[in-house]
C-alpha cells in the first residue's frame, strides 16, 4: 500500500483521466458560448445569485464567462484568455474561446489515436505560425494609401459595422458605426477610452442615441444660479467645500463657553468665505468641484452669479479638464497662474425626464459623450457593452490600421495555408497541423450553424472558392450564401484576429501539456469532510462485511472498535447560533459539559451547494482584521456518548449561556435539542449522494464519448480497408492488361449508391398523385424500401435492435 | 506500542496518550518512508526534460497554476506526509542554491530510495547502505569534475551563456521563444554582474509581468519599470534628463508618533493653525523645487492640496511606490532615499535620462519607465503573455535561466546535459564498486543504477524506449570513451550533446547529487515513526 502523501481532502488526477477532465472542461466552456458567435448568434440570460437576482442579457463572451462560477481548472484558463482578450483588444472574446475549444476537441481525437501531446503541441505551434504568416500576408494596410484619411475612415466604418452586426445594435449598425468612428477619430490615436463618456438614459429608442461634440455632466444646476452661461470660464477643482478642516494631526477644538463656540464657528465661516472669495477672484463664472459644496458656499457662489456644480465623479472631472483645457486645482492662492477652462456655452438640457448640464463649443475636442437611449435598462447595458467593443476595436485599429475581410474569410485563408503546410510536413506532426486547420474551419461552420444555414454545404463551397488565387469569398449570413466580402464591406481588424489565433493556441497548448491535476483542500469544511471520510469508512465496514474478512486481524479489530464507538455517539441540534459564535467558541463552551467530537455550523445566506464558493469569497473579501465574522444559522454537535448528549441538551436548553459577564454571548440563550436515532452520517449523506451522482454522470459522459469515438474509428478503418481493396483490384487489372493482353473485366463491385428519402417538388407530386397511394400500400404490407435501406446501413439508429 | 514494565511486572506509560498513537518500527518504518518518498518523485518524474509534461495545481482558493518547475509543483502540492515534506524541502534548497534542476534532484532521490528498498530487502543494514551511497556520491562528484569543461565568455562573447540558458528554458512552456528569452536573461545578468568579483546580485534584476500582448513582446529594459502613474492626470507624461527626489515622507501634515493634542480654544489659534498648515505644504514643495528636482517619487500618499501645488509648480510626482521598487530606483539612478524634507540636497537626487508613462491595451493601465539611468546596474525584464498563468510560468522560467547564468559567472565549468553526465557517472561508479571491499559494494552499485534512472526518465518522457535507448547510449559511451553521449530528446539525430549544445552547470549537477544523497541518507536512518492516529 502506498502511503498517502497529500492532505485528506486534496485530490490528484493523473494521466489520461487528468487530460480528459481538462479537455472536457475546456470543451464545455466553448460549447457554452458557441451559440453566441456570429451575427445571428443568440443571447444568454444571466441571473446573479446576489441580492435582487439581477438579470443581464448579453451575447458578449467575456461578460458571460466572467459571471460564471467555474470549478474546472482548464475551464478557468479559457475564461482567463477571454478576459485578457477583452482588456487587450476588446472584441473577439467569444471567438477566442470557441477556437481554443475546437483545438481541444481536435486534440482529443488525436490523443485517442495515441499521438503524444508533445507532438500535437509541436504541430499546433507550426500551424499557428504558418496561419499568422498567412494573415500577415493577406492583411491590407490602407494607411499608406494616397487618399489615406478617407480610405482608412471607410475601413473603420466597415470594421465597426462588422463588430456591431453581431450585437444588439445590429438593427441600426450603420448609425452606431458612424457614431463610434466619429468618437474614436476624436481621440487622435490615443487608446484611452476613458475620455469617451457613455451616458445611459432609459426612454426613447436606440435610434435616438447621439454623439455629443461637447461634454455632458449628469448633474443639476443649483437653485438660484444661472441656467445658461455664454463664454464660460470654468474652474475645475478638487477641494473640500464643506467645513474646511484643520489637517494638522491631533488638532481639536476645546472651548469653555458657548460664546467661544460661536466665535470659532464664525471664524470657520470667515475662512470659507475667504476661500470662496479667492475662487471668485479667478474671474470665473462656473465652478465645478469633485467634492460636496455645502449650502453656505453655494449661496455665496449664487450671489456672485457663478454656477457651482458639486460632486462630479473623478472621471467626470478629469474628462472635463481634458475637454475644457483647464487644470484640476486644489489651492487658490495664485489666480493668475491657474489655467482656466473655456467653453462657449453651458446650458441645462433635458434628455428624457432628466436634466443634464451640457458644455458646448469646447476648445479641445478630445473627450466626447455618447448618449444612449433605449427601451429598458437591459437593452441599454447590452448596447453599452456592444458599443464598448466597437470602440475598443476601432481605437486599436487606428494605431494598427491593418485590416482583413470578415465573414470567415480569414479562417479559410489560414486553413488553406495550414493545409498546405500539413501536406509538406513529414512525420506525425502533420496530423496535428491538419487538425489545426479543421479547428479553424469550425468557426465559419459555427457561424453558419448559428444562422440556421446549411453549414456543410456553405463551408464546402467556400473551400472550393478559396482554391482560386486572391479570392475574397466569405459567408454572408444575411443572405445565407457565399459572397464577396470586399464588395459587401465586411472587414475585421488584423490585431483582433491575430490575438484570437495566438491566445487560443497558447491556451490549448497549456491545457494539453498537463498530465496531472492536483487540487488542494479547500480551507474550510475540514470538519465536515473528515466526518464524511470517517462515515464512508464505517458504512463500508457495515455493508461489506466480506471485505473486512480479508483485512488483517488488527485492523479489523480497530475498525470494529471504531464502529462501536460511533454507535455510542449522539448528535444534538442547535437551532440558533448567536451572532459572532463560531465552531471554536462553541466547542470551548460545550466541551465543559462533556466530550464532543465534531461540530458543523451552517453558514448563513447560502444554500448547501454554494457553501464552498461562499466561504472562499468571504475569506477573500476579508483578508485583514476587522471584517465581519461569518454568521451561522444552525448547527449540529456530536457528543462522544448518547446519554451525555441527552443530558446536556436537557440541561442547557432554554438557559442563558452566561459565563463571564463581558462575554459577547452572556445574554444569549441556548437552543439545543437532542436528536434521537440521528447519526452524523445522516448529515453528510447529501454530500456523499451528490458526489456519487457527479461521478456517475462523468463516467457516463466519458463512456459515451469513447463509444462514439470508437465507432467513428471503426468506420474509418473499414473505409480505408475498402479503398485499399479497390486499389489492389485496379492494380491487378492493369497488370493483367499489360501482360496477358486478354481483355477480361474482373467482376467489380458497383460503388455503393445510397439513396436518401427526399420530398419531391410540388409540381411533380401533383402529376404523380395516383402513384403515391401505391407506395403507401406497399409500405403497409412490408417495410418500405427506404426504411430497410437505412436499417442496413445504420442499425444502431434503431434502438430496439 | 512498546510497553515497558517495572520490577513488579506492571506496564507503565512512556509516551503521553500512548494508546492514541500509531507507531511504525524497523523495516516497516523504512519501507513506509521509502514508499512515500517514491510517490512524490513519481509525480515529478513525468515533468523531467524538454518533453516533460506540466502539472495543473489548484490552490485552496481555486487559483490555478500550471507549471513543470519541480520546486513550484512541490510547494503548491499541499503535502501532508512528513517524508514527502522532506523532499519538498530538498527541491526548495536546490532552488535557493542553484535555481535550476529542481525536478532532477527529486527524481534522483526517488531512484536512490527505490534502489535502497531492494538492498534492505536483501538484509543489508540501512547504515551500510547510507555509507555506500556517501562513498558513491563522492566518486560521482569527482568524476563530474573530471569530465567538466571550462568555457570562456566575456562581455562581448555571451554566446556560450545563451546556449546554456537555452538548455534550461527548453524544458519549459516558453521554449517557443527560448532563444530571445535566453538572450534577455543573459544580457540582464551581464548588466548587473560584477565580473571581477565573479558575483551577481539577482536582486538588481526585477522581473515584472503584465497580461496582454504576446510572449515575443517580452523585453529587457535598462532601467526600472514601476506599475504606477503620475499622481495628477495633467502632469507631463515624459520627462527627459530627470532629476529624481526619492522620498519616504508623505506630502501631508506631520503625524508625530507620540500621542499629542493641539487644543484650539480661541479664534486666533484657529487662524494661526490654518496659516501654518497652508505654509507647510508650500514649504515642502518649495524644498523639492529648490534642490532642483524635476521628478518626485514618494513612498506615501499626497494630500489633494499638495498634489495640486506640485502640479502647479510643474513638479511631476509619483505616489505610493513600494519600498523594494524605491530601493531599485535609488540604485539605478544613483540617488539616495531621503526620509525628511529637511535632508534634501542636490547630491541626493537621482538622475535618469528618460522617464515616461506608457499605456497598455484598452483599459486604463499605465506604467512608468525609468530609463537611461546614471547607474545602469539595475535592469527590468518585462514579460508579456496571453494570460496570467503563462506570465507566472515565464517568470519562473526566467528565474531559472537567470540563476543558471549567474552560476556560470561564478564558476564557468560546465558538464553536458541530456543525461550524458549521469550515464558517465554511473559507468564510473559501477567500475569503482567492483574495487570496493565490503558490503558497501552493493550500495555503490545501486547508486550507479539510480543514476541511470534520470536518463531513463528523459527517454521515457521523450517517447523513446527507455531501456533500449539507455543501454545503447551507455555502450556507445564506453566503446568510444566519449563522455558526452546523451539521450536525444529532440530527435535531432545525434547523440553527441556537444553538437546539440546542451549544457548544464557543473555546480548544479554536483549539488543535485550531494543533496539527493544527503536526504536519502537521512530517510534511511529513520527507524521509528510515531504519529497520532487519524481519529
Amino acid at each position: 500500500m502506498v502511503e498517502r502523501i497529500f492532505k485528506d481532502e486534496a485530490t490528484e488526477e493523473k494521466g489520461e483521466r487528468a487530460r480528459l477532465a481538462s479537455l472536457i472542461g475546456g470543451m464545455a466552456i466553448a460549447d457554452l458560448v458557441k451559440t453566441t458567435l456570429g451575427p445571428k448568434g443568440m443571447d444568454k440570460i444571466l441571473q446573479s445569485t446576489g441580492r435582487g437576482h439581477e438579470v443581464t442579457v448579453t451575447n458578449d463572451g467575456a461578460t458571460i464567462l466572467k459571471s460564471l462560477h467555474i470549478d474546472n481548472p482548464a475551464a478557468k484558463i479559457l475564461v482567463d484568455i477571454s478576459k485578457v482578450q477583452d482588456d487587450e483588444v476588446g472584441d473577439g472574446t467569444t471567438s477566442v474561446v470557441v477556437l481554443a475549444g475546437e483545438l481541444l476537441r481536435e486534440a482529443e481525437k488525436l490523443l485517442a489515436t495515441k499521438i503524444h501531446p508533445m507532438t500535437i503541441i509541436a504541430g499546433f505551434r507550426m500551424a499557428a505560425e504558418c496561419a499568422r504568416n498567412a494573415l500577415l500576408q493577406k492583411a491590407v494596410d490602407n494607411k499608406e494609401n494616397e487618399v489615406m484619411q478617407r480610405y482608412s475612415k471607410s475601413d473603420l466604418m466597415k470594421i465597426a459595422m462588422t463588430t456591431l452586426s453581431s450585437k444588439i445594435l445590429s438593427q441600426d449598425k450603420e448609425y452606431f458605426a458612424k457614431l463610434a468612428v466619429d468618437a474614436v477619430m476624436r481621440l487622435k490615436g490615443s487608446t484611452n477610452l476613458e475620455s469617451i463618456q457613455i451616458i445611459k438614459k432609459p426612454g426613447g429608442s436606440l435610434k435616438d442615441s447621439f454623439l455629443d461634440e461637447g461634454f455632458i455632466l449628469d448633474k443639476k444646476i443649483g437653485v438660484g444660479q444661472p441656467k445658461r452661461i455664454e463664454n464660460a470660464k470654468i474652474l475645475v477643482a478638487n477641494t473640500a467645500m464643506d467645513t474646511d478642516k484643520v489637517k494638522i494631526y491631533g488638532a481639536r477644538v476645546r472651548v469653555d463657553s458657548m460664546a467661544k463656540v460661536a466665535e470659532i464657528e464664525a471664524a470657520e465661516k470667515e475662512k470659507m468665505k475667504e476661500k470662496v472669495d479667492k475662487i471668485i477672484a479667478h474671474g470665473i463664472n462656473c465652478f465645478v468641484n469633485r467634492q460636496l459644496i455645502y449650502n453656505f458656499p453655494e449661496e455665496l457662489f449664487a450671489n456672485a452669479g457663478i454656477l457651482a456644480i458639486e460632486h462630479a465623479d473623478f472621471d467626470g472631472i478629469e474628462r472635463l479638464a481634458l475637454v475644457t483645457g483647464g487644470e484640476i486645482a486644489s489651492t487658490f492662492d495664485n489666480p493668475e497662474s491657474v489655467k482656466l477652462g473655456h467653453c462657449k456655452l453651458i446650458e441645462e438640457i433635458m434628455i428624457g425626464e432628466d436634466k443634464l448640464i451640457h458644455f458646448s463649443g469646447v476648445e479641445m475636442g478630445q473627450a466626447c459623450t455618447i448618449v444612449l437611449r433605449g427601451a429598458s435598462r437591459h437593452v441599454l447595458d447590452e448596447a453599452e457593452r456592444s458599443l464598448h467593443d466597437a470602440l475598443c476595436v476601432l481605437s486599436q485599429t487606428v494605431n494598427d490600421s491593418r485590416v482583413l475581410l470578415g465573414g470567415g474569410w480569414p479562417e479559410m485563408v489560414m486553413a488553406k495555408e495550414v493545409d498546405e503546410l500539413a501536406r509538406v510536413t513529414p512525420g506525425k506532426k502533420s496530423h496535428a497541423i491538419e487538425a489545426f486547420s479543421r479547428a479553424l474551419i469550425a468557426i465559419p461552420t459555427i457561424i453558419a450553424d448559428n444562422a440556421g444555414l446549411d453549414s456543410a454545404e456553405l463551408v464546402a463551397q467556400l473551400r472550393a472558392e478559396h482554391h482560386k488565387e486572391g479570392c475574397t469569398a466569405g459567408i454572408d449570413v444575411i443572405s445565407g450564401s457565399i459572397g464577396d466580402m470586399a464588395e459587401r464591406g465586411i472587414s475585421e481588424a488584423f490585431k483582433v484576429k491575430q490575438a484570437v489565433l495566438l491566445s487560443a493556441t497558447e491556451a490549448a497548448e497549456m491545457i494539453l501539456r498537463v498530465d496531472e491535476i492536483i487540487t488542494c483542500a479547500p480551507h474550510c469544511l475540514h470538519l465536515l469532510f473528515q466526518g464524511f471520510v470517517l462515515c464512508k469508512r464505517m458504512s463500508e465496514e457495515h455493508e461489506e462485511q466480506e471485505q473486512v474478512l480479508f483485512l488483517d486481524e488488527g485492523k479489523k479489530k480497530k475498525l470494529k472498535k471504531e464502529a462501536e464507538k460511533a454507535q455510542k455517539r449522539g448528535v444534538c441540534y442547535i437551532s440558533r447560533v448567536p451572532p459572532g459564535m463560531d465552531h471554536v467558541k462553541l466547542r470551548q463552551l460545550i466541551s465543559q459539559y462533556g466530550e464532543i467530537q465534531r461540530i458543523y455550523l451552517v453558514p448563513q445566506n447560502s444554500s448547501s451547494i454554494d457553501r464552498v464558493n461562499d466561504n472562499n469569497k468571504s475569506r477573500k473579501r476579508g483578508g485583514g482584521s476587522g471584517t465581519k465574522a461569518q454568521a451561522y444559522s444552525e448547527g449540529w454537535v456530536e457528543f462522544a456518548s448518547k446519554s451525555n448528549a441527552k443530558r446536556v441538551a436537557n440541561l442547557l436548553n432554554g438557559e442563558q449561556i452566561g459565563g463571564k459577564k463581558r462575554s459577547q454571548f452572556y445574554y444569549d440563550h441556548w437552543n439545543i435539542k437532542y436528536l434521537s436515532k440521528f447519526k452524523w452520517d445522516n448529515l453528510t449523506e447529501e454530500i456523499a449522494y451528490k458526489k456519487a451522482i457527479r461521478e456517475q454522470k462523468l463516467a457516463i459522459e466519458i463512456s459515451a464519448a469513447k463509444r462514439e469515438r470508437d465507432f467513428y474509428l471503426k468506420k474509418v478503418d473499414q473505409s480505408r480497408a475498402l479503398s485499399s481493396i479497390e486499389e489492389r483490384m485496379k492494380k491487378k487489372q492493369k497488370v493483367q492488361q499489360e501482360s496477358g493482353g486478354e481483355f477480361s473485366v474482373a467482376p467489380q463491385k458497383p460503388p455503393v449508391c445510397r439513396q436518401f428519402p427526399q420530398k419531391k417538388p410540388i409540381a411533380e407530386r401533383e402529376r404523380s398523385k395516383p402513384q403515391l397511394s401505391k407506395d403507401v400500400l406497399a409500405g403497409v404490407k412490408d417495410l418500405s424500401p427506404a426504411y430497410a435501406d437505412r436499417m442496413e446501413e445504420a442499425p444502431w439508429l434503431i434502438p430496439s435492435l | 506500542m512498546a510497553l515497558a514494565f517495572d520490577e513488579f511486572g506492571r506496564p507503565f506509560v512512556i509516551i503521553k496518550e500512548q494508546d492514541q498513537k500509531v507507531r511504525l518500527r524497523g523495516l516497516d518504518a523504512q519501507k513506509a518512508n521509502i514508499a512515500s518518498g517514491m510517490a512524490v518523485s513519481r509525480i515529478l518524474r513525468t515533468s523531467l526534460g524538454p518533453k516533460g509534461m506540466d502539472k495543473m495545481l489548484q490552490s485552496p482558493d481555486g487559483d490555478v497554476t500550471i507549471t513543470n518547475d519541480g520546486a513550484t509543483i512541490l510547494e503548491k502540492m499541499d503535502v501532508d506526509n512528513q517524508i514527502a515534506k522532506l523532499l519538498v524541502e530538498l527541491s526548495r534548497s536546490q532552488d535557493y542554491e542553484i535555481g535550476d534542476g529542481t525536478t532532477g534532484v527529486v527524481v534522483l532521490a526517488g531512484a536512490l530510495l527505490e534502489q535502497s528498498q531492494k538492498l534492505l530487502e536483501r538484509g543489508i543494514h540501512p547504515i551500510r547502505v547510507a555509507e555506500g551511497y556517501e562513498t558513491a556520491s563522492r566518486i560521482a562528484v569527482d568524476h563530474l569534475e573530471k569530465i567538466s569543461q571550462k568555457f570562456d565568455f566575456g562581455v562581448n562573447n555571451i554566446e556560450p551563456l545563451v546556449r546554456t540558458c537555452m538548455t534550461t528554458l527548453s524544458s519549459k512552456i516558453v521554449n517557443r521563444c527560448k532563444r530571445s528569452l535566453a538572450e534577455i536573461a543573459v544580457k540582464a545578468v551581464m548588466a548587473v554582474a560584477d565580473l571581477e568579483r565573479r558575483d551577481v546580485n539577482l536582486d538588481l534584476i526585477k522581473v515584472e509581468g503584465k497580461v496582454g500582448g504576446k510572449l515575443e513582446d517580452t523585453e529587457l529594459i535598462h532601467g526600472i519599470l514601476v506599475d504606477k502613474e503620475m499622481s495628477h492626470p495633467q502632469m507631463p507624461k515624459q520627462i527627459e534628463d530627470a532629476k529624481i527626489a526619492i522620498l519616504t515622507c508623505p506630502f501631508e501634515p506631520p503625524k508625530p508618533k507620540t500621542k499629542h493634542k493641539v487644543d484650539i480654544d480661541t479664534v486666533e489659534k484657529f487662524q494661526t493653525l490654518r496659516k501654518q498648515e497652508q505654509q507647510y505644504f508650500d514649504v515642502m514643495v518649495q524644498k523639492c523645487k529648490d534642490v532642483g528636482a524635476t521628478l518626485v517619487i514618494c513612498q506615501w500618499g499626497f494630500d489633494d492640496e499638495a498634489n495640486h501645488l506640485l502640479m502647479h509648480r510643474n513638479l511631476p510626482a509619483v505616489r505610493w511606490v513600494g519600498g523594494v521598487e524605491l530601493e531599485l530606483i535609488a540604485i539605478a539612478t544613483g540617488g539616495r532615499i531621503v526620509p525628511r524634507f529637511q535632508e534634501l540636497t542636490p547630491e541626493k537626487l537621482g538622475k535618469a535620462g528618460l522617464v515616461r508613462e506608457k499605456a497598455f491595451g484598452t483599459t486604463k493601465d499605465r506604467m512608468l519607465y525609468v530609463e537611461h539611468c546614471a547607474n545602469s546596474r539595475a535592469v527590468t525584464i518585462f514579460i508579456r503573455g496571453g494570460n496570467k498563468m503563462i506570465i507566472e510560468e515565464t517568470k519562473r522560467s526566467i528565474h531559472d535561466a537567470l540563476c543558471v547564468a549567474r552560476n556560470l559567472i561564478r564558476n564557468n565549468s560546465i558538464v553536458y546535459g541530456g543525461g550524458s553526465a549521469e550515464i558517465s557517472c554511473s559507468v564510473c561508479v559501477e567500475a569503482a564498486a567492483d574495487k570496493h571491499p565490503g558490503v558497501e559494494q552493493y550500495a555503490i552499485r545501486a547508486f550507479a543504477d539510480a543514476l541511470d534512472s534520470v536518463p531513463m526518465a528523459l527517454a521515457e518522457n521523450s517517447g523513446l524506449q527507455p531501456i533500449e535507448t539507455l543501454s545503447s547510449v551507455k555502450s556507445q559511451q564506453i566503446k568510444e570513451n566519449n563522455h558526452y553521449c546523451g539521450i536525444d530528446c529532440n530527435d535531432a539525430g545525434t547523440n553527441d550533446m556537444r553538437e546539440q549544445n546542451v549544457f548544464e552547470t557543473l555546480i548544479g549537477k554536483q549539488q543535485q547529487i550531494f543533496l539527493a544523497t544527503q536526504v536519502v541518507k537521512m530517510i534511511l536512518k529513520i527507524d521509528d515513526v510515531i504519529s497520532p492516529t487519524d481519529y
